[in-house]
């Protein structure tokens, strides 16, 4: 990671954000995430989580302030800066974006078409992937014909499956019961361990709660930061 | 495995519905136009080389009665206009011709009846010398007063205006292929550009997903090359088809071709003719693919 100025992955800098004309809907909002942390990011519906994923994976720009990914300004450079950032970020959209003409295999494969991977690595690692996310059955599927979870699922696999420095998943659970959610939960810390930073907006209280990861929380337009009293020590990481 | 691969990798590309199958059926009349422009053409100048060598300085005298004796002297017609070519300045040398050759000109015009009835004229085929400038008049006002009733037929005239159409047609061919040329370009930048708005999700998510400009356009491409390119090549063919059929028709119907000296059939056109025929549609086909991925390169760089 030689293009690491800190050991931050994301650092927010007295943000300010506004969509058009409306006031502000985050003021003077300053965070760190560090590099290889797990956070949970909560708040009401409304509150602005969606649009903090947004400004990580540069699809917002602050009105104020800095956002620094990977510990530089993505928008200091070319175009071909910000797409290589991108690569980095492995995103879940609140509303899947998925492809509706093409399979779920090849939904899923996109990143790694993206990255110029080989094809059969391509074909082996979806379908395991799939595999693990209970979906085998339906590789030649189009989302189309499933369901919001079996969808939200593809989802995921779609934004795990190139190994992203950085995950930002909004709201991953919203449409899958316990025990499914539980196991994605497990996918996202097995991929932390591996070294993914894991980001999850969620207003999924019971799940917040029971997993004990440190919290970004928005109140009014500031965010605050709050650690459980258990959170595992190495995801422990005070600014 | 490699089925699949190719199978997927062909997956990848993004539909644009309607507007590539409209685009596939205008690309190839368009192909199929300009193929046939290019053949006319070159054709029209073919034609027009060959007519300006064979016949530029044919000048033909008919003489009816030719056997009769000279208004004045004691030649025959015949002699006494072949004496006045012989001392004309300019003419390099003049052909009686034979009856059958006469008769076989004639008979188109006068029909087999007519000219088995009628005394024929006697044809002199007049060559001049290079470049030479004659007074057409004069020599006619010479002849007429030996044989009267003779006919200066001075093909100049008639091939400079032939000669003036043919070059029009042959420009007016190339103004075609440019012309079908622009609008195919203007075709497939609508084309690229109504993709890329149609699909416009697509395109944000995979620029979220940190795929290049480069990429994406190659992806808007894949599905359009697919259909432009099978598609030029069957108007190119379609377009040879039909100067085959032409020619071949008019070679069936040609029994008045004995005047022209290019038989209208394909091989009156040369090999570099036909390869430049054959270069339309594989010309089309760059064109298009080149097109594409310039405009959708141009398209995806205003849309970040
Ligand atoms: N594209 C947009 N244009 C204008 N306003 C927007 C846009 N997207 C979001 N907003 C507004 O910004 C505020 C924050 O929205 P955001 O989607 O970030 O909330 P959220 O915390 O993700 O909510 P939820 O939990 O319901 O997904 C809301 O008041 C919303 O109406
Ligand atoms: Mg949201």
């Amino acid at each position: 990671m030689s293009m690491m100025a800190s050991d931050s992955i994301v650092s927010f800098d007295n943000v300010e954000m506004r969509y058009a004309d409306s006031p502000p809907i985050l003021r003077n909002v300053s965070f760190d995430i560090p590099l290889g942390s797990f956070h949970f990011l909560t708040g009401r519906s409304g509150a602005g989580k969606s649009s903090i994923l947004r400004m990580m994976y540069l699809a917002l720009r602050p009105n104020r302030g800095q956002v620094r990914i990977f510990g530089r300004d993505p928008h200091q450079g070319n175009a071909s800066n910000i797409a290589n950032i991108r690569r980095r970020i492995g995103i879940v959209f609140q509303d899947f974006r998925l492809i509706d003409h093409l399979s779920v295999l090849e939904n899923v494969a996109l990143p790694l078409r993206i990255a110029g991977e080989r094809e059969s690595v391509i074909h082996q690692h979806v379908s395991e992937l799939l595999e693990w996310v209970g979906l085998s059955r339906y590789l030649d599927a189009r989302p189309p014909a499933l369901s919001g979870g079996q969808q939200q699922r593809i989802a995921i696999a779609r934004a795990v499956i190139a190994r992203p420095s950085l995950l930002l998943a909004d709201e991953p659970t919203g449409n899958v019961d316990d025990r499914l959610a539980d196991r994605l939960l497990f996918l996202f810390e097995e991929l932390n361990r591996a070294g993914t930073t894991v980001l999850i907006a969620t207003h999924n209280e019971t799940m917040v709660s029971k997993y004990r990861h440190p919290r970004l929380v928005i109140i009014g337009e500031g965010v605050e930061m709050q650690y459980s009293r258990y959170s595992s020590a190495s995801n422990f990481h005070p600014t | 495995m490699a089925g699949m691969a190719r199978r997927s990798r062909r997956e990848f590309a993004v539909s644009h519905g309607n507007t590539v199958a409209f685009l596939g059926w205008t690309v190839g009349v368009m192909v199929y136009l300009a193929t046939l422009s290019v053949a006319g053409a070159l054709f029209a100048q073919t034609v027009l080389d060959r007519w300006s060598l064979s016949l530029a300085g044919v000048v033909t005298v008919q003489v009816p009665e030719a056997s009769e004796p000279a208004s004045r002297g004691t030649l025959s017609r015949q002699d006494a206009v072949e004496d006045i070519l012989d001392k004309t300045p300019g003419i390099q040398s003049h052909t009686v011709l034979e009856e059958e050759r006469t008769r076989a000109l004639l008979e188109p015009w006068l029909g087999e009846s007519l000219i088995a009835e009628l005394p024929l004229p006697v044809m002199i085929d007049v060559q001049l010398e290079h470049g030479a400038r004659v007074d057409f008049t004069g020599l006619g006002e010479r002849i007429t007063s030996v044989a009267p009733g003779s006919v200066l037929d001075d093909h100049g005239l008639w091939l400079s205006r032939v000669a003036a159409t043919a070059s029009t047609l042959a420009r007016g061919g190339w103004i075609v292929v440019f012309l079908v040329g622009l609008v195919a370009v203007i075709s497939v930048i609508f084309a690229i550009l109504s993709g890329l708005t149609v699909n416009r999700d697509i395109v944000e998510l995979l620029k979220l997903m940190g795929a290049r400009d480069t990429y994406i356009a190659r992806r808007f491409q894949g599905h359009m090359v697919g259909t432009t390119l099978p598609v030029c090549g069957l108007g190119g063919l379609c377009a040879i088809g039909t100067v085959f059929a032409v020619t071949g028709f008019a070679r069936e119907n040609g029994g008045r071709s004995e005047a022209l000296p290019v038989q209208l059939s394909p091989t009156a056109l040369s090999l570099l003719d036909w390869a430049i025929v054959a270069a339309v549609p594989l010309a089309f086909a760059i064109l298009t693919v080149v097109t594409a991925r310039l405009a959708a390169l141009y398209a995806l760089r205003r849309m970040s």
